[in-house]
């Protein structure tokens, strides 16, 4: 039993890494501080795995962790959110090879994405750059899926509306 | 813009953990799940098989004296203390005394021993005839499997003669006739140089005489040995020495 959560938990892990690091890193901007959250956030899923309770959804839990990780991060480190730091000019970087091979487009949209609100800019990274379905992000927010839909349409609207401002 | 919005966000992707990163990760996950948080550490200890079993012998011990426990280990098939010989004392014997494989088997072959002496000794009287036949039976035949499972676990390894300063340890140790092997030629032809190597090598020999009193010790607890000293009783018992040749041919 503890030998079927270890590999299971070990191919979730092989399954969803890049995409919570990913996720983590759009929050924080920072690589180094992305893998801790993102470490923490699997070590934090092994927690609820060693619980009485199954896990029906575990890519929903994972990302509904690791938005509660960037949560408590933001309120720790509020002078340092991604808002600001995006709004001073800083540049994402990789922790390895100084800036992170990102074009100057995506850099700017990022800068633009910082002008929504967060649970915008959650549902735009979720839906585009992570691939999941309304139904998908439906789960994470425990929402209904019509709502999510609408949502998000109208977060890109928002989106390119502030492209064309500036 | 020329490409469309959404395309462009989907090109975020390429954001990920590099192999170093992700294989560094889940090792320390790896590590992290793995290993028992100190706190749990100090739980699982304390609720060990060993400490539970330990337990049970301290609330035994409170409950009923100590000498309750120290009489089990004279009790016989059917007596009232034979269950705390058998599930108590004896368990938490095996537990302590039972560290490796080599150590498991010897315990086990050792308490095949004992199952033996019991019913010898229960056939001294009339207890045998007694209707506790079947039970010291049952006693003997399990703990036989106990003891082939244990040695099944382990390899037997005879140790070698290593140096030649333990072929002289041998030498001048037994006077039964030794088994014609090379190295006993040797030993015998040049035993006054080996005898001069021996003052020299005294730490080698203290190793070695170890290493030969406890294999030594291991013979003496040897299935075979234990099932053959003991052939009278198994054989009115009626108990089969399968896979064995000897005493049921």
């Amino acid at each position: 039993m503890k030998h079927d959560n270890h590999q299971q938990f070990l191919e979730l892990y092989d399954a969803h890494a890049d995409a919570i690091f990913r996720h983590c890193y759009f929050k924080v901007s920072d690589r180094e501080l992305a893998l801790d959250m993102a470490q923490q956030t699997f070590m934090q899923l092994w927690v609820y795995m060693k619980g009485d309770k199954p896990i029906e959804k575990p890519k929903s839990l994972l990302y509904r962790i690791a938005g509660n990780l960037a949560i408590d991060w933001y309120r720790k480190k509020k002078s340092e959110s991604l808002e600001n730091l995006m709004d001073s000019g800083y540049e994402p970087s990789d922790g390895k090879n100084g800036t992170i091979e990102m074009n100057a487009e995506i850099e700017n949209i990022l800068g633009k994405a910082s002008g929504l609100s967060k649970d915008d800019q959650n549902l735009i990274i979720w839906r585009f750059v992570e691939d999941l379905s309304p139904k998908e992000i439906a789960e994470i927010l425990d929402e209904r899926e019509n709502t999510v839909s609408v949502r998000i349409h109208r977060a890109i609207e928002q989106l390119k509306d502030l492209m064309k401002t500036t | 813009m020329k490409e469309e919005l959404p395309t462009i966000l989907r090109s975020f992707s390429k954001v990920r953990l590099t192999a170093q990163e992700k294989g560094t990760m889940k090792k320390n996950l790896e590590s992290q799940i793995g290993l028992p948080s100190p706190a749990n550490k100090w739980h699982t200890i304390f609720w060990s098989h060993q400490m539970k079993v330990a337990y049970g012998v301290l609330f035994i011990t409170l409950s009923f004296g100590s000498s309750v426990v120290a009489a089990s280990g004279q009790s016989l098939p059917g007596d009232l203390l034979y269950a705390v010989k058998t599930q108590v004392s004896e368990k938490l014997e095996r537990v302590f005394a039972a560290s490796t494989p080599d150590d498991r088997a010897q315990f086990e072959t050792r308490l095949v021993a004992r199952r033996f002496e019991e019913a010898e000794k229960l056939a001294e009287g009339s207890a045998l005839e007694d209707g506790k036949k079947e039970m010291a039976k049952t006693q003997i035949e399990r703990q036989i499997e106990k003891a082939e499972l244990a040695l099944s676990k382990i390899k037997h390894e005879e140790p070698a003669i290593e140096s030649t300063s333990m072929m002289m340890q041998s030498f001048s140790a037994t006077t039964e006739p030794a088994p014609d092997t090379s190295a006993r030629k040797i030993a015998n032809d040049d035993r006054d140089d080996y005898s001069r190597d021996r003052k020299n090598s005294d730490d080698e020999n203290d190793n070695n005489r170890e290493k030969r009193k406890d294999h030594e010790e291991r013979k003496k607890f040897d299935l075979d040995e234990v099932l053959e000293k003991h052939k009278d009783i198994a054989k009115k018992l009626d108990i089969k020495k399968s896979g064995r040749s000897g005493w049921d041919d």
